[in-house]
């Protein structure tokens, strides 16, 4: 596995990629930065800066879409994965390499906009008075937003692997993960009443239902525990089913 | 007894009605080029893509060194190099970083086999191009450097010549040649350019609409598709006995309905008509006879198609 992995990191630091994604990113958040800093009140502080990063975690159950087609590289579309299967590599050492090189992927990736982003607002704006309780809120809040990013990585990760294209896994990620948790089950039980027990047993299990409540209640360790069941459920779940329906696929 | 590096028993694969090989029974030897002969769409590269893992049989086994369980099979085949179809690699990454993705990826040590690999091949001038920039032969050739960068012990190609020059077909040939000679490694070969794998095959599997109709070695081959005068007569071993007797003819064979087939004295065909004649055996039929492999492939599946 091992090995598996080493060489799914040497693709990946061989793209332009991750650069070009990291670019992007990185760009943005100092282009806003500066902005905000050019029009900010006498209010904006460092804290502010790190109290709105935990309003955007969230974000990350999309970017994960681009970490995972990172590593796996549009597999069908270049069918290299015969080359893989040909020499005997299990097909659950495929898998599941590809998924945690994914992981450590997302993490580095993660760790280095984070670290940009309080860096530069740390440069950019003063200290506020309750830094250590912001940076406190901050931390629970990654720790809500950790095993989601992970849940929504093994969905995707599962999509990528079962369908055939990636722009095709993209979009049901999306529709699973946005359109349903993006307020249509509300919609559906507002004309559907009776459905309404179903719909709430739904949402609780969604990727991003823990997001809508940390934005409404703040972290805690109620949440993150909550967060951590969820996002588990998700990844081992289709982790599973996909695991075996790739084990009899095709590899053209 | 010759240790048998593949064997596969029933091996069949059904796409929903549509029956792509048929029970085929496949027995390759140590040491042996296996060239498999068919149609488009016979089922040859179905049958390799069984044995490669890229399709999982509907039913029957694949043995390869001896594994048949799906973990020993999966072991089995690590020490085999394959190119399956249209060679396939990372179209953003060189030929050497390629190589050198799937070296890791395999854990094969030393990073010195990438260089021979693409060494042997003909690659090293490659440097920063990109595998989407390549020319189909350069794929083929980078395709068969990934399937001999572990030195397997048996070679798995379906069409690999497709693409490559006249020089890259020769070089080709020569390089598995070499490599069947020098580490005995057993090659299992698809192609429709059977002049090609005749210059190769060591034996020969022939198959069509999925079946295999026969297999056989080269010299088998080579004895079925020699030159020789087939006399129909009414009395074949009478005259036999009499074209050895008159005629000093000793090279023939007497086939089942009535037939020889003479392999010597084909420069002078009057001189047999006149013996029969003279000796009363009543002579129906004489035809000089020779075939190349595709010949004897189009006799055996029965007529003219594209091979």
């Amino acid at each position: 596995m091992l090995k598996y992995m080493n060489a799914e990191f040497y693709k990946v630091t061989h793209r332009v990629y991750p650069a070009g994604f990291l670019g992007v990113i990185v760009g943005g958040i100092a282009l806003i930065m500066v902005l905000l800093r050019q029009n900010a009140g006498p209010g904006a502080s460092f804290d502010f800066m790190a109290g709105a990063l935990c309003m955007v975690l969230s974000v990350g159950l999309y970017l994960v879409v681009i970490t995972c087609d990172m590593v796996f590289s549009d597999q069908y579309k270049y069918n290299t994965l015969k080359n893989e299967v040909a020499y005997g590599l299990p097909r659950a050492r495929i898998y599941l390499g590809k998924l945690i090189a994914a992981a450590i992927v997302s993490v580095v990736l993660c760790a280095v906009i984070l670290a940009f982003y309080l860096l530069l607002a740390r440069l950019l704006f003063p200290l506020g008075a309750a830094t250590g309780e912001t940076m406190t809120a901050l931390g629970q809040a990654l720790l809500v937003a950790f095993p989601l990013w992970l849940g929504g990585m093994g969905l995707f990760h599962m999509l990528l692997f079962l369908m055939k294209g990636s722009t095709a896994a993209s979009i049901v990620y999306v529709l699973v993960v946005g359109v349903l948790g993006g307020g249509t089950l509300e919609l559906f039980s507002t004309f559907l009443p009776r459905l309404r027990p179903v719909i709430e047993a739904i949402q609780v299990c969604l990727l991003t239902t823990p997001f809508d409540r940390l934005l409404s209640g703040g972290p805690s360790n109620g949440l993150i525990a909550y967060a951590w069941i969820v996002g588990m459920a998700w990844l081992l779940g289709s982790t599973a089913l996909g695991l075996i329906v790739f084990r009899k696929r095709e590899i053209s | 007894m010759a240790e048998n590096i593949l064997v596969t028993r029933g091996l069949t694969k059904r796409y929903g009605a549509a029956l792509a090989v048929d029970h085929a029974d496949i027995t390759l030897p140590k040491g042996e080029i296996y060239g498999l002969v068919g149609r488009n769409g016979a089922g040859k590269t179905t049958i390799i893509r069984m044995v490669a893992s890229q399709t999982v049989p509907t039913s029957g086994e694949v043995e390869l060194f001896g594994a048949t369980g799906e973990r020993d099979l999966e072991k089995a085949r690590s020490r085999t190099g394959a190119m399956v179809e249209i060679p396939s690699f990372y179209p953003y990454l060189t030929a050497r970083e390629n190589l050198e993705y799937y070296r890791r990826q395999r854990g094969i040590a030393g990073a010195r086999v990438v260089e021979d690999a693409l060494e042997q091949v003909g690659l090293t001038d490659t440097g920063k191009k990109k595998f989407k920039t390549f020319s189909l032969g350069m794929k083929q050739r980078l395709g068969l450097a990934l399937a001999l960068m572990n030195r397997p012990e048996l070679l798995l190609l379906d069409e690999p010549i497709n693409g490559l020059d006249p020089e890259g077909i020769v070089e080709f040939r020569n390089l598995l040649l070499e490599l069947n000679r020098q580490y005995q490694t057993t090659i299992l070969i698809s192609s429709h350019i059977l002049s090609e794998l005749q210059n190769l095959a060591t034996c020969y599997g022939f198959i069509d609409k999925g079946r295999m109709l026969e297999q056989l070695t080269a010299v088998q081959l080579a004895e079925k598709c020699r030159d020789c005068l087939e006399l129909r007569v009414d009395d074949a071993p009478r005259a036999a006995a009499m074209l050895e007797r008159e005629l000093g003819l000793r090279d023939f064979e007497i086939l089942p309905g009535g037939a020889i087939r003479l392999y010597e004295g084909l420069s002078e065909p009057q001189k047999v008509t006149r013996l029969l004649v003279e000796q009363g055996i009543a002579l129906s039929g004489m035809e000089h006879r020779g075939a190349n492999l595709e010949d004897y492939f189009l006799s055996l599946i029965g007529g003219v198609h594209h091979a």
